[in-house]
């Protein structure tokens, strides 16, 4: 039959997004990325002196020697920011990375065991969700004791919930769409079929989140280093790097401005990566 | 005695920003009193005629050109409004699906009256009384009590019943109906038809009904213009277009119809989908699905205008095709012209 | 309030029962996660041999951890959230005397940002393909990435040391002193909460516009303030109170940045300093208070947003 149904009259969809017109972000975004990265992986070439290195060129503005100029404890700013910028890139991605990694486990078991599993899981995840995380987070480090490690734990806690709910939707949607249907009935092992029917799709969705949660484990890891919960005391770390400055804002404020800075660039270029993704998601 | 029809769209023009055109300079119009029916598949553009006569376009499209021109008053000439300034000032609109069409968190009588102090400027109490008063002439029973209902606590045919009454509050020239009963069951989409056709008679409301339901058209218009892939492919009095089709489209589309009484074979869907936008072609852009198709076709075929009611098709096969515009003044006369110009262009499509 | 609307706020509150005690078990967990013995710990660096026993006891550590629960439930029921390890004082009143500073703090801070964010949510929902609207989109993804306590030194230097018109810090004496002292910390955090603010604000109008009822109002001749203050306004308010109250715990927590880095006498600042200075017992309660304190706040924007909605069935 052709007889056209009734539809909700003629509406024409809006073929162009606000985004696309803006490439030139994203392509800023990746190249700043890439360029941070580049650096933090460098950082013992580039650095043109030891981070760690005392002098008694304490608190110098910027000048050819010391292209940022130098802290209270005479050590070269450029060299400490570049060594941060590595400290803060590799912290963020294990502090983003281990929740989703934990939460994909937790996720993909619960949803493909279903039953009590499952349900413990849906429980669970409610409850986390109405917990108050950040405070959560700042209780937890202190209890840990402050140090990388302690981070690290603390956001592979609170941070895998989301994870594990949206590889559990997956599993159980291809599980009730596909339950009788090829890979079942060809024998495939149930990690078989976790890995090449559902983790592809559920594990795009992931990175969207990845990529938003990187920009706040950075600022996390930031701010809970600026009050002294973070990296030990001396590491370079952007968070620390700032707090070191406050003393001196108000004679010395590029010493606070350019970690700073590194955070905003590092974090805002993640993000625009993240909504590419999220895009892309959507249009495939 | 020559009378100036109430609403004139004239060769209106849309397409998709920076794309395809979606209507091909459509003509009609409507006079005081008189309801013209558009009917036409999914996707010919009915609804977006509509929306575009009252400058409601979605997001996406635009007005590549035309012109709506109205009459403000009885028996004045016509003139050119800029689209969008028409909405609520001489031109309404009832839409489709009532339960999304009106504002959740609104109570009806209150919306009611706030449109007719927009309106008229009268004063709370009156625009209270002028509200209760538009629930009880479309037919709310309890008008007093339904004034503080939310959309929600109405039922179907009651929520479509007060979107007229909203429509009635901006005391239009011309009401445009956009499938008004197709969401509701068959006793109330009888209901409603004879609600709007009593607000038409009384009122001399022109209307212009939308809708894919032939046998509704049938009971509603006087006279009918049928859309095929964004043109007006035939048009004329009802019982001509209907029952003495010219337009092979037409022909199919009443054939594509199960009905109850008429002979099981008759029912004949259409073969083919409509083309989409983009591959409109100046040629007859039916050709492909009908089954008279003859060299003629695949020259320039325009469509044809509905702003007199003269029977007449696009179809290259039929007498009189696009005949140039009529330079007559709109003539209610011409209404009962016989239908004795029946042509022999007309074919009953034969079953292969 | 009729029967149903009472059974509905009762069945909330009966949702948020084991939220709280999940958040309870918590708090009382906390004090088994500490590496060594956490009656030394809670106790604080200056106690003796005999004051760490009576703190064992006292809070039951002695016990299984039901046994702790049951013990630490029955001392919050009396109104005893512990005492202080470093200066001895009782936690309720410090609470007493310090949560003002954040409410006020807050407060300000959610003005600051709704005054920020309305006007780019109406930007980017209403002329979404204008160049203001993409200008706002970038700046929101900026912003969102600032570290409020960078930000907050930021401000500092230019509006406070650089002119001297606020002060860069501290909690003055008097009420005028008081007020400008909050100036540049309800700037900070209402920066810091304006993007998510913004951007759901945007998501709801968005989504209202989309709604045929507007195009209904459309066709009836309204337009411009009047449609989106009667139409658009008040359908894109419960989603975006839902959507604010998810961000009530970024919103404390930036004020735990913001106290800190301006040295407001406030339960965040509190929290930080009690936390390097290992004090347990005080980042225990504020951990709890914290946390009912947001639990408190989605509860009611859920409650507020069913009073909203005139389609909320009571059942």
């Amino acid at each position: 039959m052709t007889t056209p149904p009734p539809l909700l009259g003629n509406t024409v969809p809006v073929a162009s997004r606000a985004g696309r017109a803006f490439g030139w972000t994203r392509s800023a975004a990746v190249g700043l990325t890439a360029l941070a990265v580049l650096a933090a992986l460098l950082a013992p070439v580039l650095a043109p002196a030891d981070p760690a290195q005392l002098t008694l060129d304490q608190l110098r503005p910027p000048s050819a020697a010391h292209l940022l100029g130098t802290d209270a404890l005479g050590r070269d700013v450029l060299s400490r920011l570049l060594f941060a910028l590595r400290t803060d890139l590799l912290l963020m991605v294990f502090a983003a990375g281990l929740p989703m990694l934990l939460g994909t486990l937790i996720g993909a078991v619960a949803g493909y065991r279903g039953g009590v599993l499952d349900a413990a899981l849906r429980w669970a995840a409610d409850i986390f969700q109405a917990l108050p995380v950040y405070v959560l987070l700042i209780a937890l480090v202190f209890v840990l004791g402050p140090g990388t490690s302690s981070l690290l734990v603390a956001f592979s806690v609170l941070g895998w919930v989301v994870y594990a709910r949206l590889i559990r939707t997956e599993v159980r949607r291809v599980r009730e769409r596909d339950y009788v249907s090829a890979g079942y009935l060809l024998g495939l092992s149930h990690t078989a079929v976790l890995s090449r029917h559902v983790l592809p799709n559920a594990l795009r969705q992931s990175l969207v989140y990845l990529a938003t949660d990187m920009g706040m484990a950075l600022q996390g890891i930031a701010v809970l280093s600026f009050f002294g919960l973070g990296v030990k005391a001396g590491t370079p770390e952007l968070g620390a790097m700032v707090a070191e400055a406050q003393v001196f804002l108000r004679s010395h404020w590029w010493l606070a401005a350019f970690p700073g800075l590194t955070i905003v660039i590092l974090g805002s270029s993640i993000a625009a990566l993240g909504d590419r993704l999220g895009d892309r998601g959507e249009a495939g | 005695m020559t009378s100036y029809p109430l609403l004139e769209v004239d060769g209106l023009r849309l397409a998709r920003k920076g794309g395809a055109t979606l209507l091909d300079g459509l003509s009609f119009a409507v006079a005081a009193g008189q309801c013209l029916g558009i009917v036409g598949e999914s996707g010919c553009g009915k609804s977006l005629t509509l929306r575009a006569t009252m400058g409601l376009l979605p997001a996406g499209v635009e007005l590549a050109g035309g012109e709506i021109r109205l009459s403000h008053q009885a028996g004045s000439a016509p003139t050119a409004v800029p689209p969008g300034q028409a909405a609520g000032r001489g031109l309404a609109m009832v839409f489709q699906d009532s339960h999304a069409s009106l504002d959740p968190t609104t109570r009806v009588g209150a919306f009611i009256a706030d449109i007719v102090r927009r309106r008229t400027g009268a004063w709370r109490t009156a625009a209270r009384k002028r509200a209760v008063e538009l629930l009880a002439a479309v037919g709310v029973p309890d008008p007093g009590l339904r004034f503080h209902a939310y959309p929600h606590e109405l039922s179907g045919g009651m929520r479509q019943r007060v979107a007229i009454a909203l429509a009635l509050a901006t005391d239009p020239r011309v009401l445009l109906c956009d499938e008004p009963t197709t969401a509701l069951d068959v006793t109330l989409q009888a209901e409603i038809l004879r609600l709007l056709d009593a607000a038409r008679t009384e009122r001399g409301l022109g209307m212009v009904f939308v809708s894919h339901d032939i046998a509704v058209i049938r009971q509603i218009a006087d006279v009918v213009a049928v859309m095929y892939a964004g043109q007006i492919i035939e048009a004329g009095p009802v019982a001509d277009v209907l029952d003495r089709s010219r337009h092979p489209y037409t022909r199919a589309l009443i054939d594509a119809v199960p009905t109850l009484d008429g002979p099981i074979g008759r029912f004949r869907p259409i073969a083919g989908a409509p083309p989409a936008p983009a591959d409109y072609s100046p040629s007859c852009r039916f050709r492909d699905r009908c089954a008279h198709q003859v060299a003629a076709c695949s020259g320039v075929v325009p469509g044809i205008d509905a702003l007199t009611i003269e029977h007449r098709s696009s179809c290259v096969r039929s007498p009189r095709t696009h005949s140039s515009r009529d330079p007559s003044p709109y003539d209610h006369s011409s209404y009962d012209h016989s239908p004795g110009d029946h042509s022999p262009g007309v074919h009953e499509p034969e079953a292969t | 309030m009729p029967a149903g609307r009472l059974r509905f706020v009762a069945g909330r509150l009966a949702q948020v029962v084991p939220v709280l005690l999940a958040l309870l078990l918590i708090v009382v967990l906390l004090q088994q996660l500490m590496p060594g013995d956490p009656a030394r710990v809670i106790a604080g660096p200056r106690a003796g041999a005999e004051q760490v026993a009576r703190v064992r006891h006292d809070l039951g550590l002695d016990q299984s951890i039901p046994g702790q629960f049951w013990t630490y439930l029955t001392h919050l029921s009396d109104g005893d959230l512990g005492r202080s390890n470093r200066t001895g004082i009782p936690i309720s009143t410090i609470v007493g005397e310090r949560a003002a500073v954040t409410v006020w703090l807050l407060a300000g801070g959610l003005v600051v940002s709704t005054l920020l964010a309305v006007p780019a949510a109406l930007v980017m929902a209403l002329r979404p393909r204008s160049a203001a609207a993409r200008l706002c989109a970038r700046s929101l993804t900026i912003i969102l990435n600032c570290p409020p306590f960078w930000v907050g030194l930021m401000l500092a230097s230019v509006l406070a040391l650089r002119t001297g018109w606020l002060p860069v810090g501290g909690f003055g004496e008097d009420t005028g002193q008081r007020l400008r002292s909050m100036v540049l910390p309800c700037l900070t955090i209402g920066l810091a909460a304006m993007p998510l603010l913004a951007r759901s604000g945007a998501a709801s109008l968005r989504q209202v516009l989309a709604a045929d009822h507007v195009t209904t109002a459309r066709s009836l001749g309204l337009s411009g303030w009047p449609l989106v203050r009667r139409h658009l306004l008040r359908n894109a308010l419960p989603p975006a109170v839902t959507l604010l109250a998810v961000q009530a715990a970024a919103l404390l927590f930036g004020a735990v940045i913001v106290e800190q880095t301006f040295g407001l006498p406030g339960l965040g600042a509190e929290m930080v300093n009690a936390a390097s200075q290992r004090d347990f017992p005080v980042v225990q309660a504020l951990t709890l208070i914290f946390g009912t304190a947001i639990i408190g706040i989605n509860l009611l924007a859920d409650l507020a947003v069913a009073l909203l909605d005139p389609r909320t069935t009571w059942r």
